[in-house]
């Protein structure tokens, strides 16, 4: 690695290092408006090219099939997770997940079967925005990405980061048509995973981007405590207006 | 996002209905915090067993069912109040109180049709509950098993109101219910003002219709995806 590149890499950990997480209904969003214009046009995206594609894949393949596609899919990509794993030093469970992916490779032909689970490996999700997580960086501005979804700085540097923690990345260049089809479908099976409850649920929210917002950087934090985040403060402690508010019944 | 929430409607519907159910029982003064718990979400599913066709036929009588036997036991001014957010400095006691009974309304007609359609689908896992330190508060988490072998994590928040175990908040998939309300209508109430934002609630505005309609057709693609 050159020393620019380090440099650059270092400057831009300080930089993100010195934003401590902020509550997820009052997020640092300075970017909102733009944001809201990449939403608007990922939402058409959706709508018209992956939505009706996803809906084509559930009825031509069976709900069973589909499950182990998504086998396929976690376990080809299980590689990010055990690298994070060791970077966030939790090394028993780096050397568990090392074994969850040889048995799953193995023994459960190339991932489609899930046989690591039924032998006690329970499965984990670990990557590298949640490592820097770990490490005190805090997610800085929340960003809608074209084409891609919601991040922010944190779990954007962390995708880019975890572009070479992909086998797929190592394909030889011939074999590039293997590596788009393969990413292409897992989108897909991914996309069609969320059909039909969160459409649903995105439906009836009267202002999605902000849905979407939330529960994405909700999401982000309890997936950096590994689902058991310190609960996010309700304002109601010694903010509250008058005295009955930690009661039952409100005081007139 | 694709990967990140994964089918949290149906997650919340249920969650919804284990959560009122939750509060049903006649809990011990100041037991574990997940007793009640545990025995309301079984009282509400016998219920639901046990009047199922008449439930189904007549909503309106279970929206009751819910609001006698399951709402007292949630901290409803209490969640109202988180709702609301800072907002709560500037409205009055009658605004904040007209805005409680609307988000409970809302919440109990949203959710209500869907706890029926899925109420024989799940089985839920209990973990042992959490105290929180540094205050009277507690987590019980739990997951959510569909027959279709998905799951989802649901956790309850809960403090003690004169001894009984009360909840503020449940989240699904970490989400907050409150958090997740809170930015929302805080920010319609910034454009157009909270009595505006009531009258809105008050005329099912803000109620999830898709949701509704989703779970209370018959099967499609319900319960049951494929």
């Amino acid at each position: 690695m050159s020393l620019v590149r380090r440099g650059l890499l270092s400057l831009g950990m300080l930089l993100l290092a010195g934003c401590a997480h902020r509550p997820a209904d009052e997020p640092a969003d300075p970017l909102e408006p733009v944001n809201r214009a990449v939403f608007t046009f990922n939402m058409k995206a959706d709508k018209y090219v992956l939505k009706p594609v996803a809906v084509a894949y559930i009825d031509v393949v069976p709900y069973r099939v589909r499950a182990h596609v998504t086998y396929f899919f976690d376990n080809l990509n299980y590689p990010k997770t055990i690298i994070n794993d060791a970077l966030q030093a939790k090394f028993k469970r780096s050397a568990a997940d090392t074994g969850r992916f040889l048995l799953n490779s193995t023994a459960g032909f190339a991932g489609f079967f899930d046989v690591a689970t039924q032998a006690g490996l329970e499965k984990h999700d670990e990557d590298f925005g949640q490592t820097l997580g770990t490490w005190g960086v805090g997610e800085g501005w929340y960003l809608v990405v074209p084409l891609i979804g919601p991040s922010d700085n944190r779990d954007f540097l962390g995708t880019l980061a975890g572009i070479p923690m992909q086998p797929l990345h190592y394909l030889p260049s011939d074999y590039d048509w293997l590596d788009l089809t393969l990413t292409a479908a897992n989108i897909i099976n991914l996309r069609a995973n969320l059909i039909p409850g969160f459409d649903n649920l995105l439906d009836s929210q009267f202002d999605q981007y902000l849905f979407v917002r939330t529960a994405y950087l909700q999401k982000r934090q309890a997936d950096i405590y590994d689902g058991n985040p310190p609960p996010e403060d309700l304002g109601m402690d010694n903010s509250a207006p008058d005295s009955g508010a930690a009661g039952s019944e409100p005081k007139k | 996002m694709l990967k990140l929430i994964r089918s949290l409607q149906l997650a919340c519907t249920l969650f919804l209905g284990l959560g009122f159910a939750a509060s049903a029982a006649d809990a011990p003064a100041a037991g574990a915090p997940d007793v009640a718990l545990k025995n309301t979400v079984e009282q509400i599913r016998g219920l639901i067993k046990v009047h199922y066709a008449e439930y189904r036929g007549n909503q309106d009588k279970f929206f009751k069912t819910v609001d006698e036997v399951v709402v007292p036991r949630f901290d409803v001014p209490y969640i109202g109040q988180a709702v609301l957010g800072r907002n709560v400095r500037t409205v009055t006691p009658e605004q904040r109180e007209r805005f409680t009974t609307a988000f409970k309304n809302m919440l109990v007609h949203s959710y209500g049709s869907a706890m029926l359609d899925y109420y024989n689908s799940v089985n839920i896992n209990w973990m042992p509950p959490r105290l929180l330190q540094g205050s009277n508060e507690a987590m019980v988490n739990s997951v959510l098993v569909r027959d279709t072998g998905q799951s989802y994590p649901i956790g309850f928040r809960l403090h003690q109101v004169d001894g009984d175990w009360k909840i503020i908040d449940i989240t699904v998939e970490n989400i907050s219910l409150v958090l997740n309300f809170r930015t929302q209508l805080n920010s319609e109430i910034k454009r157009t003002g909270i009595d505006d934002v009531i009258a809105r609630m008050e005329k099912g505005e803000f109620r999830s219709e898709p949701v509704q309609q989703q779970a209370g057709a018959p099967a499609p693609g319900g319960a049951k995806p494929q």
